[in-house]
């Protein structure tokens, strides 16, 4: 029974207890007092006034997994003080590696907030233990939680209280379970119940359910019927196919298991309850892939809208009804029913929610290889924990996955990723005369970010028109159309890759697929860059999101975040969304960007911002979000030229979104694990004039390579890709034995290709991004004493792309590494 | 004559335009644009500044919720918001072809409001 905190207790006159709350009376004979940081509040509802509880926060910084190996392997400990067990570095189960906990004695023992503080005293804490610096570039997310110790008499007692009350009797204590809590907790739980059966006898018959040898009330209502599903944790009466729709595409959680977690006895029914009990959202991209697939599947199980769906707490929603945003603003609605407030009741017989207040109803969308080598085999591992027996169809799928010489499905060119850079490589493969082409795309249609890229500016190069992003879908698709031998699978996630180009998919309709490829090129395109990224202090409300994980919620749900916006960034990304959110019907404060200058289009800062009034700060940052289950302000300071917080600065500025436009990064976690050979500048893998990785045979192009700015770019490159993918495979590409690096110089932030085969054959363009803005600059390429190129430019920037073509005639006899530079 | 600055917006370039304006601060003269495309700009957004639109309508489908739109030529930017409110309140019945007309010469400024991709039912 949730949502039902006990508010009163008094004592009838048979010597039961009666609890009043907010979902109705209880009474009960026995009442084990398991209230965590409130154990001395509810003890004091019942009269025993023995004990205080003193909240004591600790904060967690958590990394990477990537970074993991190069951290510890498991926990490293310092001498512990009196308060804690001191700041650790230490592993997940999962595989990341946190630093924390430190230990603040809290006024508000509900405070969970990180503080800019905290988290400095837990870096240093950590560091002193590391031999490295620590990879704070690499860390995706931060937290707190609150301790409860026990205050007896003014004396701070670091031990459990377990027992029977001595002032109330009836009442089982178990309070104060600080470290090692966790781990002790299941023993506890066993101890307690034998302690309360052996005390007082218990008839084993009536409204109690057994599980494990532990007795529990399943939800506070009657009995399950003995037949009913509702009891098992069930796999059964889940569609096998879900287990693998990929929801959760960094910790690859699929459909599947995230029902089942809504289903089971005590299910989950918030975001934040998917993600306790699957891992859904604790990856590195921090839910910003998968929070709208999961609110959606949480939407259709409960059979609520998805505006009624809640991050965590009652006043949590995440989405609103754009369409309803007008009646919202009606001065009928009251507050309340605003965010839906929807309270979720479950009955044992399915789940029929009751609704506290409703509004309009309308109908719900329905939408949305040898153990060692491949690491998904961890997916039936959790299965089969799920189903707590052997399943038969789990043990086909787990020797389909075993390295299997007569492989199930090959093919000469695999493109992963079926955005603009995959659909391109895939017209240019064909070109090149290949007629075996399979795009491999995890979304349910092609497209990629496009398609919820509404606004106007694509395809000025390469359709000689001015294109909306899914207008330059559409067309790049229809250059595949009624092309004989171009498959494309949707819904479908590729989860491994080998060195040996074989790719592991999942995908509903074919379950698990081993593909080997003679060519693989990778368009998996990048993601954002999330809160934890770059540690904004304060509490974590719903209503943080990236600008990106709006822009999908607006353009292809018809949901809007909220009413009131700050966007923190002035990137493209960033600008465009202050645009759609205000012709959406939401209020936009200000766009805040920590450098001096705007890395977005003049143009952008003009059509989306001084059109509509929104005001630009630049040198200004967010440096607390303020809320408790949803966001109400958000601080922000001024910053130095190093980008340091002014103190004194502060201004406050109340809104219930923040949307953070704050980097994009190649998303390779697929190419890492192939062993390609990646980049730490571009964050993507090394790749030469062919678009060859460091492996034979796999390309990579797009977004994954490198950040590009125009997609007319990211076409070029991957028709280049797919066209040598498929020479390759005709045993057509021939390419010199040695390479040469192409040098990133003075002015160069980065440069792609970052290695040329030689001999150079052909022309070859760079790709450039610049360190930083020049007004008239010379960029330059030279091997050894000879210049090889210059070319005059003005109004240099590092969000605009630069190309630079080398010279054919001066490239055959190179042999040498070459520089580029920017010289002004 | 006054001199102001605008940005051009035609495409991503965004030349600086300097624009003169003569004493009924009406348009006569434009530097700073790299093709033709940036005067005609300019003389526009002194005379009436237009905007492209670009938004979502609802649909029918519960797998596409909303169907991306654009105007085929820039409106009136003054008329901006109310084009939106007007397309709030209209509901598609798929399946739509790309730029198949969705409103015609929306609220009477001549321009015809069509669908940015094709949508199947």
């Amino acid at each position: 029974m949730r949502g039902a905190g006990v508010e009163a207790v008094r004592r009838k006159d048979d010597g039961t207890f009666c609890l009043t709350t907010a979902r109705g009376e209880y009474n009960a004979c026995y009442v084990v007092n398991a209230a965590g940081v409130e154990a001395a509040a509810v003890s004091h509802l019942f009269g025993d006034n023995s004990f205080e509880i003193v909240p004591r926060k600790g904060e967690y910084l958590l990394f990477d997994h990537e970074v993991s190996d190069d951290m510890v392997k498991g926990i490293v400990f310092p001498v512990p003080n009196e308060m804690s067990k001191g700041i650790l570095v230490c592993r997940t189960v999962a595989g990341n590696v946190f630093v924390g906990p430190n230990a603040m004695v809290l006024e508000d023992r509900l405070d969970t907030s990180v503080t800019a503080v905290g988290q400095a005293e837990i870096i240093a804490g950590g560091q002193r233990l590391m031999k490295n610096p620590l990879p704070l570039g690499k860390a995706i997310t931060e937290f707190a939680g609150v301790r409860a110790a026990i205050r007896i008499n003014a004396e701070i007692k670091e031990d459990f209280l377990i027992g029977w009350s001595k002032a109330v009797p009836g009442l089982y204590q178990v309070a104060g379970i600080q470290s090692p809590g966790l781990s002790a907790a299941p023993a506890i739980g066993e101890y307690v119940a034998k302690e309360i059966i052996k005390e007082f006898g218990m008839h084993s018959s009536g409204t109690v359910a057994r599980r494990g040898g532990i007795v529990c009330d399943t939800h506070g209502g009657p009995l399950l019927e003995k037949n009913s599903n509702r009891g098992n944790v069930g796999i059964s009466g889940i569609p096998m196919e879900l287990f693998n729709r990929i929801i959760c595409r960094c910790e690859k959680i699929s459909e599947g298991e995230i029902i089942a977690a809504i289903r089971r006895p005590c299910g989950a029914v918030t975001v934040d309850g998917v993600k306790r009990r699957t891992r859904a959202g604790m990856g590195r991209c921090q839910g910003g892939f998968c929070v709208g697939r999961v609110a959606k599947i949480l939407a259709r199980e409960l059979g609520v809208p998805l505006g009624a769906v809640r991050k965590d707490g009652v006043n949590s929603s995440i989405a609103i009804h754009k369409e309803k945003f007008g009646e919202y603003n009606s001065a009928k609605m009251s507050p309340s029913s605003l965010d839906g407030g929807y309270l979720m009741e479950r009955t044992s017989v399915g789940h029929i929610p009751r609704f506290v207040e409703t509004l309009t109803k309308e109908e719900n969308a329905s939408y949305f290889l040898d153990s060692g080598r491949y690491k998904s085999i961890n997916i039936d591992d959790r299965l089969l924990s799920l189903a707590g027996e052997k399943c038969n169809w789990l043990n086909g799928i787990r020797s389909s996955i075993k390295q299997n010489p007569l492989c199930i499905d090959r093919r000469k060119v695999v493109i992963v990723g079926g955005g603009p850079a995959g659909l391109s490589a895939a017209y240019g493969a064909y070109q090149c005369g290949v007629r075996d082409i399979l795009i491999v795309e995890r979304d349910r249609e092609t497209g990629g970010v496009l398609q919820q890229c509404i606004h106007t500016g694509f395809g000025l190069h390469r359709f000689n028109e001015e294109l909306t992003g899914p207008g330059y879908a559409e067309r790049c698709l229809d250059l595949l159309k009624d092309k004989a031998g171009i498959e494309i699978w949707n819904d479908s996630m590729v989860l491994e890759i080998g060195a040996d180009k074989r790719l592991l998919v999942a995908s509903p309709v074919r379950g698990r697929n081993i593909v080997k490829a003679e060519a693989i090129v990778l368009a998996m395109g990048c993601r954002e860059r999330s809160r934890g990224a770059i540690r904004i202090p304060g509490t974590r409300p719903a209503g943080v999101m990236t600008a990106g994980t709006a822009q999908r919620l607006i353009n292809l749900e018809g949901y809007l975040p909220g009413r009131k916006a700050v966007i923190l960034g002035s990137g493209d990304i960033g600008l465009i969304m202050a645009r759609r959110l205000t012709l959406a019907g939401c209020e936009v404060k200000g766009v805040f960007e920590i450098c001096s200058y705007s890395n977005g289009l003049a143009r952008n800062v003009h059509q989306c911002l001084e059109d509509f009034g929104i005001p630009l700060y630049l040198s200004h940052t967010v440096v607390d979000i303020k809320g408790k289950d949803r966001v109400t302000s958000v601080v922000i300071a001024k910053v130095d030229s190093a980008m340091k917080p002014i103190s004194g600065t502060e201004f406050e500025v109340e809104c219930d979104t923040l949307l953070l436009s704050v980097g994009l990064i190649p998303e390779n976690e697929l190419t890492r694990e192939a062993g390609i050979e990646i980049s730490p500048v571009t964050g993507g893998p090394i790749v030469n004039q062919y678009r060859e990785t460091s492996v034979s045979g796999i390309f990579a192009a797009g977004n994954v390579v490198q950040v590009h700015d125009l997609v007319d770019f990211v076409s070029e490159e991957a028709e280049l890709a797919g066209e040598n993918a498929a020479l390759k495979v005709q045993d057509r590409l021939i390419t010199g034995e040695t390479s040469i690096n192409v040098k990133s110089g003075p002015g160069i932030r980065s440069c792609v290709p970052q290695r040329l085969r030689v001999p150079i054959v052909g022309t070859v363009k760079l790709y450039i991004r610049a360190a930083k803005n020049f007004k008239t600059v010379e960029v330059a390429a030279s091997t050894g004493e000879r210049g090889l190129i210059a070319k005059k430019l003005k109004a240099v920037r590092p969000s605009e792309m630069i190309t630079l073509e080398l010279p054919v005639e001066m490239l055959g006899d190179v042999n040498a590494d070459i520089m580029v530079e920017l010289k002004e | 004559m006054r001199q102001i600055s605008l940005v051009c917006i035609n495409c991503p370039v965004g030349c600086r335009l300097a624009v003169d304006l003569d004493e009924n601060c009406e348009f006569y003269s434009v530097t700073g644009n790299s093709c033709p495309r940036g005067a005609i700009y300019a003389k526009e957004e002194i005379m009436l500044p237009k905007r492209m639109l670009t938004t979502t309508v609802r649909t029918n489908s519960d797998v596409h919720p909303c169907l991306p739109v654009v105007s085929v030529r820039p409106v009136p930017k003054e008329l901006l918001l109310d084009c939106i409110t007007f397309l709030k309140g209209v509901k598609i019945k798929l399946p739509v072809k790309k730029d198949e007309i969705i409103a015609m010469d929306i609220l009477g400024t001549g321009v015809d409001i069509v669908a940015s991709r094709s949508l199947d039912s």
